[in-house]
């Protein structure tokens, strides 16, 4: 190009601006990652607590099971909400398309209520309705099979929720390449907090005494795989909240982790708010994350 | 009818021997629902050469395209921008002609007209006014196609990208994958929209409306192997009548990018048109951060499994 004056300082129209269409990434969306991260990181914390310290965790497992559950049904009504024509979600369940994060999900998403239901019925209904011994025992072995098969599930709901992002050409999540394991993290903190919070209203001291030290180690492990995320969007966070955006994350992502591990050290009532700043801070994080996508 | 037609012709008739095609009768098991057609064998690639040195930007081509896919218009909004009422690709508007307007506070009046051709182009130039015809780019690996979760996006047999918008239930994965900005969910029906490569005239012979409607010829259609003829000739003659500036954008693989079945030839960087540089393609990523997930989930689930059996503490 000639080295014209009046060309600099005058870009096209079509530059410095974003390319892509924005998605409508937000409300619903930012719910449904929450929801659909909260489930799936309690149901790997109740397949590990219940599968591995059956003794401390076993009678919890019906109550946690039928939470899990709740809330992967709000997650899964407002998924099918967000569509453009929500009546059309069966033809997600034509076809399976490895290259399509979301066809991962669905199926995902699939199999984990699948299993989770079975999971419930083999392990509610010899308590509610009484069976004889030999059926009670086929049926025992069977809501720890589904249990197992449902936590595997789950663990792939996770890992897809962060590559749907992710795998984009969104920016501030294209580049995200931690986004997925930051997302892994977060849900089985934000797990094991309404593990405990169940536990606390269950009566069960002693199961959030085994919760206590994987609770922490959990809390350093997101705050790991957050600051490699951040690394990854730090740019398009400065250009969407100018300089103070990493004094401003910083303070509330540290200062929640703080908060979180000293309020558990206040019993009862430490826990339950440890467990509530988790969760908040779970939902802000992904309306933060979501909402870099939005143009500038 | 020109040589170029009779051989789009003979690409077509090769995929339609006897005609409209006619469905195959094979019901996959279980449950209607889930009936579905084989795709029909991939034929020579068909593509779009836009020539932007020569668009006029009159528009026929974004109207050609309503008017034949009824397209209704949307209300008018000025964008301030030059002559571009159309703002963006969208549900509604699968052709935008796009308006770059480089001109000097003072343009010098009164100039003697060039008599020739080669006297015009060798003139110096007080400003730029630049036009492209934009659309779907129908790119040889289509992110859209690679993110759609029911299989209602498909390739053709011509190569080009078509949405099925009686299958698409509205996931706004294509759009989001898209690095080019071209599809759309309508808000009015909630399905994926964008430029259909006119595949209803293209299997009655015919070439696409947009094609047809260009007074300039800017915008030609065909076998990609002539359009990169024509597109690299094109350019070529460019080069040698002053215009070193020319470039063809999309003929050949980006580093992280496949080709596109609809190029271009711009007279200015690809960022002043309104195109990324260099695209990418979003699945490259995909199986390191599926790893990256994974491997925190193994570390995160042997901490929490190491702790509940006490061997941390």
């Amino acid at each position: 190009m000639k080295d014209m004056t009046w060309i600099k300082g005058q870009p096209s129209p079509y530059e410095l601006h974003d390319l892509t269409h924005f998605p409508d990434w937000r409300g619903l969306i930012v719910w449904d990652a929450f929801f659909n991260n909260l489930t799936s990181g309690l149901m790997v914390i109740i397949a590990l607590t219940a599968l591995g310290t059956a003794r401390v965790f076993g009678w919890l497992l019906p109550y946690a099971l039928i939470l899990a559950f709740l809330i992967l049904a709000v997650d899964l009504v407002l998924l099918v909400a967000d569509l453009g024509d929500p009546w059309r979600f069966l033809h997600s369940l034509r076809v399976f398309r490895p290259t399509s994060p979301l066809s991962v999900g669905v199926w995902a998403l699939t199999g984990y209520a699948i299993c989770l239901f079975l999971a419930i019925l083999t392990t509610w209904v010899p308590a509610l309705f009484g069976v004889p011994h030999a059926v009670g025992l086929h049926m025992a072995m069977a809501a720890r099979m589904f249990t197992t098969l449902a936590a595997l599930c789950a663990a792939a709901v996770i890992c897809y929720k962060g590559v749907v992002f992710s795998c984009t050409s969104q920016p501030g999540v294209k580049n995200a390449r931690w986004l997925t394991a930051f997302m892994v993290s977060d849900s089985l903190l934000m797990g094991c907090g309404l593990y405990m919070c169940l536990a606390v209203f269950l009566g069960a001291g002693i199961a959030n005494a085994w919760l206590m030290v994987p609770f922490h180690i959990l809390l350093l492990i997101r705050f790991g795989t957050f600051w490699l995320l951040w690394l990854d969007v730090a740019p398009r966070a400065r250009r969407m909240h100018r300089s103070n955006a990493f004094i401003f994350i910083m303070v509330y992502i540290v200062g929640g982790i703080i908060a979180a591990a000293l309020a558990c050290k206040g019993g009862q009532p430490g826990i339950l708010a440890a467990a509530a700043l988790v969760l908040i801070t779970g939902v802000c994080e992904r309306g933060w994350i979501i909402g870099l996508t939005r143009p500038l | 009818m020109s040589s170029l037609k009779e051989r789009i012709f003979a690409v077509v008739k090769r995929a339609y021997p006897g005609g409209e095609p006619a469905p195959n009768g094979r019901l996959d098991p279980v449950y209607a629902l889930f009936r579905r057609y084989q795709p029909r064998p991939a034929e020579q690639e068909l593509a779009y050469f836009t020539d932007t040195s020569i668009c006029s930007g009159c528009k026929s081509c974004e109207m050609a395209c309503k008017q034949w896919n009824q397209i209704e218009s949307e209300p008018i909004r000025w964008s301030g921008d030059s002559y571009d009422n159309t703002f963006d690709l969208s549900a509604k508007n699968w052709r935008h002609v796009k308006f770059i307007e480089r001109f000097p506070e003072e343009n010098p009046a009164n100039r003697p007209a060039p008599k020739t051709i080669d006297g015009l182009l060798r003139e110096e130039k007080a400003g730029q006014w630049l036009f492209m015809s934009d659309q779907c780019k129908h790119c040889q690996t289509s992110p859209c196609h690679e993110a759609c979760p029911t299989g209602a996006i498909m390739r053709n047999e011509f190569g080009g990208v078509y949405y099925q918008t009686d299958i698409c239930m509205g996931c706004r994965m294509c759009m989001a994958a898209c690095p080019f900005g071209v599809p759309e969910v309508s808000p009015e029906t909630g399905h994926s929209m964008k430029c259909a490569e006119c595949y209803d005239r293209l299997r009655d012979g015919l070439t696409p409306a947009c094609q047809l409607a260009c007074p300039t010829g800017a915008i030609e259609f065909g076998p990609r192997e002539t359009m990169l003829e024509k597109a690299r000739a094109r350019m070529r003659f460019l080069h040698e009548h002053g215009h070193p500036e020319a470039r063809l954008y999309g003929v050949g693989e980006f580093a992280n990018y496949s080709g596109l079945n609809s190029f271009y030839l711009i007279m200015d960087k690809p960022e002043v048109y309104g195109l990324p540089a260099e695209p990418v393609t979003p699945t490259t990523f995909m199986p390191g951060d599926y790893l990256r997930g994974i491997a925190t989930l193994v570390v995160c689930a042997a901490a929490v499994a190491a702790c509940l059996m006490g061997t941390i503490l």
